[in-house]
This record gives C-alpha cells, sequence and structure tokens, in this order.
C-alpha cells in the first residue's frame, strides 16, 4: 500500500476518485484542495453572493462524494460529474427560494427591478464593473445565470456545459449569444474597454 | 452588409463563443484576426466576451475561502464511513463478488446434483414399491419352483453363491421366512 501514500499532484481526477472509491483519504483531500475553492466561489455567485450559504453547500457537495464515490461514473469527466452536483443543489436551492417568495409575494413588486442603465454614472472602476455584473447575474434567470457561470466564470466548453445541464448544445449556444450581446450592452457605460475607447 | 458577411460573422462568434481561454487553433486564429480588421459586430462580440470573463474572474481579493472547518468535518466524515470497509473487508468483498461472477455454472452444477439426487431417489423408492406390490424377483422364482426339491430352489435362488443374502433386505428376511417355516 505504500504507494497510496506518495504524492497526488500528478494523478488525473478520475484515477484520484478511483481511489477514493477504494478509501483513500489522501486521495479525497488532494480533490478537496483542487476543487474546494472554485466550487466556493462558484456557489457565492449561484447564491446571490451569501457567503454562509456557500460555505455550507460545498459541504454539502464534498459530504455527497465521500458518502457515496460510487456514484461517480468513470466514462465522465470528474469536473463534469462535480458541476453536476453543484448544479442540482443550485436547482433545488432556487427551487425552494421561489416558494417562499410566491409565498410572501404580497410585499414588493414595486420599483425594485428599474434595471435601465440611463441613469448610471460612469465609473472606470473594475471593482464597480464586477459588483454591477453580479447584480445583473442575480437577476438572470436561473438557467441562464448557471450557463453564464460556467461558461464565463468556469471557462467550461459548451459540450461540457450540455452534459451538466442536459440542455441542447444548440439551445445553449443561443443563449449564450444573447446574453453575452445583452449584457454587453447593458453594462456598456460602466465597462471600462469600452469608457477609454 | 453582406449574406457572406453575415454567414462569416457566425462562425468567427461560434469559435470565439466556444472556445476556453487562450485555446485557439493557429488556423483559427488567422481567421479571426482576418474577419475582425473589416467588422465591427465581431470585434464588439469579442471585447463583450472578454469583460465579461474578466468580470467573472474570481477575485483575489475578496479572498474567500473554504472553512477550516469542512475539512475536518469531511476528513472525519470519510473514516466513519470507510472504518467499515477497511482493506481486508474490501478484499473478502470482491472474493464474494468473484464467486458470484461465476454464478452461472456454480448453478450448473448444482442443478446436475439436484437431477442426480432426484434420481436416485426415484428408484430407490419404485425399487421398493416393487418390493410391496408384487412378489420380489428372486421370491416368484421360488414360487414357480415349490414344488421342486430343496437343492433345486437353492440353485434357482442362487443364494450359495451370494453369501446367504438376498439381494436387499425384503428379500433376505422373505427367503429366511419360506426356509424357516416351509421347508
Ligand atoms: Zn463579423
Amino acid at each position: 500500500m505504500n504507494f497510496l501514500r506518495k504524492k497526488y499532484k500528478l494523478t488525473s481526477d478520475e484515477q484520484l476518485m478511483m481511489f477514493v472509491q477504494q478509501g483513500n483519504e489522501d486521495a479525497f483531500l488532494e480533490l478537496y484542495e483542487r476543487y474546494s475553492k472554485k466550487l466556493l466561489y462558484y456557489f457565492y455567485r449561484m447564491l446571490f453572493g451569501d457567503h454562509e450559504k456557500a460555505q455550507d453547500f460545498l459541504q454539502d457537495l464534498f459530504l455527497k462524494i465521500v458518502e457515496k464515490p460510487e456514484l461517480f461514473d468513470h466514462q465522465k469527466k470528474f469536473s463534469t460529474w462535480l458541476y453536476t452536483i453543484a448544479h442540482n443543489q443550485c436547482k433545488n436551492e432556487y427551487r425552494r427560494l421561489e416558494i417562499r417568495r410566491r409565498f410572501n409575494q404580497k410585499e414588493k413588486d414595486s420599483g425594485k427591478f428599474s434595471e435601465s442603465g440611463n441613469g448610471m454614472e460612469k465609473y472606470l472602476d473594475t471593482k464597480l464593473f464586477q459588483s454591477a455584473l453580479e447584480k445583473k447575474l442575480y437577476k438572470l434567470g436561473p438557467e441562464q445565470r448557471l450557463i453564464f457561470i460556467l461558461r464565463f466564470q468556469e471557462d467550461l466548453s459548451i459540450k461540457e456545459i450540455s452534459e451538466i445541464t442536459g440542455m441542447k448544445e444548440g439551445t445553449l449556444k443561443s443563449r449564450l449569444f444573447y446574453l453575452t450581446r445583452k449584457l454587453g450592452q447593458d453594462l456598456k457605460d460602466l465597462n471600462p474597454v469600452y469608457s477609454e475607447v | 452588409m453582406t449574406n457572406k458577411f453575415k454567414a462569416e460573422c457566425q462562425i468567427v462568434q461560434n469559435i470565439l463563443l466556444n472556445m476556453k481561454k487562450d485555446h485557439l487553433l493557429s488556423a483559427e486564429k488567422s481567421r479571426i484576426r482576418k474577419h475582425m480588421k473589416d467588422c465591427r459586430s465581431c470585434r464588439e462580440f469579442q471585447e463583450n466576451m472578454n469583460y465579461l470573463r474578466a468580470g467573472m474572474r474570481v477575485d483575489e481579493k475578496l479572498k474567500i475561502e473554504p472553512r477550516k472547518s469542512t475539512r475536518q468535518v469531511l476528513v472525519s466524515r470519510f473514516r466513519e464511513v470507510h472504518r467499515k470497509t477497511d482493506p481486508g473487508f474490501l478484499k473478502f468483498l470482491e472474493k464474494i463478488k468473484l464467486l458470484f461472477s461465476y454464478r452461472i455454472p456454480l448453478y450448473q452444477a448444482l442443478a446436475a446434483t439436484v437431477v442426480v439426487a432426484l434420481f436416485i431417489l426415484f428408484f430407490s423408492q419404485s425399487y421398493i414399491q416393487q418390493g410391496t406390490g408384487k412378489i420380489p424377483g428372486a421370491l416368484s422364482t421360488v414360487h414357480d419352483s415349490i414344488d421342486v426339491g430343496l437343492m433345486d430352489i437353492r440353485i434357482n435362488l442362487n443364494f450359495m453363491d451370494e453369501n446367504n443374502t438376498g439381494r436387499n433386505l425384503k428379500e433376505d428376511s422373505s427367503l429366511t421366512r419360506y426356509i424357516t417355516t416351509s421347508l
């Protein structure tokens, strides 16, 4: 069993997962190191910047790997599988939030969603652009937010996103085209690149 | 904008949309560069892509780190889950699995045993029934030769050759009864 104790820096995710299935703790921790931060940030953005909830979701996700490593299909890429689980977690959360929102609907239907950019000051600050983008993101539909984050934050290919979400590649492409144009247009005033031109 | 130009736009934007960071084939690169020179719409699209990507980049200053307790929780849960299934137990499981992977030949052997057992049972049953219903083979010979002398009976029964025994218990006892009562 000595060979199992060596460092796993060069081992592929899929191989590590095989070791995890055999009960190898080091292999599991290596996977945790590789993905925990990335996924924390993913959850953070998917859950409207709720830091605590993102932390909880991260823990739940990795607990699933601890408890049911056999669910991993070795025909698949590990990262795709991981994002699929994360995707389902978020979908469930959105469903829960949607139910709660409908329940409390009577209160706020007012001017909160006036998102016309015409009154916005032109800041050249990237930070501000980022937070404006984040706000835009939170107003997107769950499906759109998800594919946008997977494409632009996680840098996954359309094929991978299609595997994760179960959406057709053609549909994904046209939605991403739309989002790129729409968000680009909406945030034009805040975009440092455009402001310089 | 001509239709031909639009078609090229679609191809270029498709490539842009699908490419991973800095993962462009050189053929694609030159195609895009050539097209971009004359196409403002595609230039804008690429810029959009770039700054959206930049905007989505994980902010180093934000410094969100996974909780330390998460790691501890996971490790202790991992140990809990795998304590039950230590390597020895796993090996045992493997062996059981291996055994079950041979289940078809095993079943065949089992089926064969059952068939043989049934055969034996059936034949031994019918043998006993023969004994109760009819007169046993050896005894019927005795019946036929009831008027014949002792020597002939002995010869007919062959029990001298067979060590004074019948072929089974019944035969044996019938013979004994015959010899002790009739002779
Ligand atoms: Zn073009």
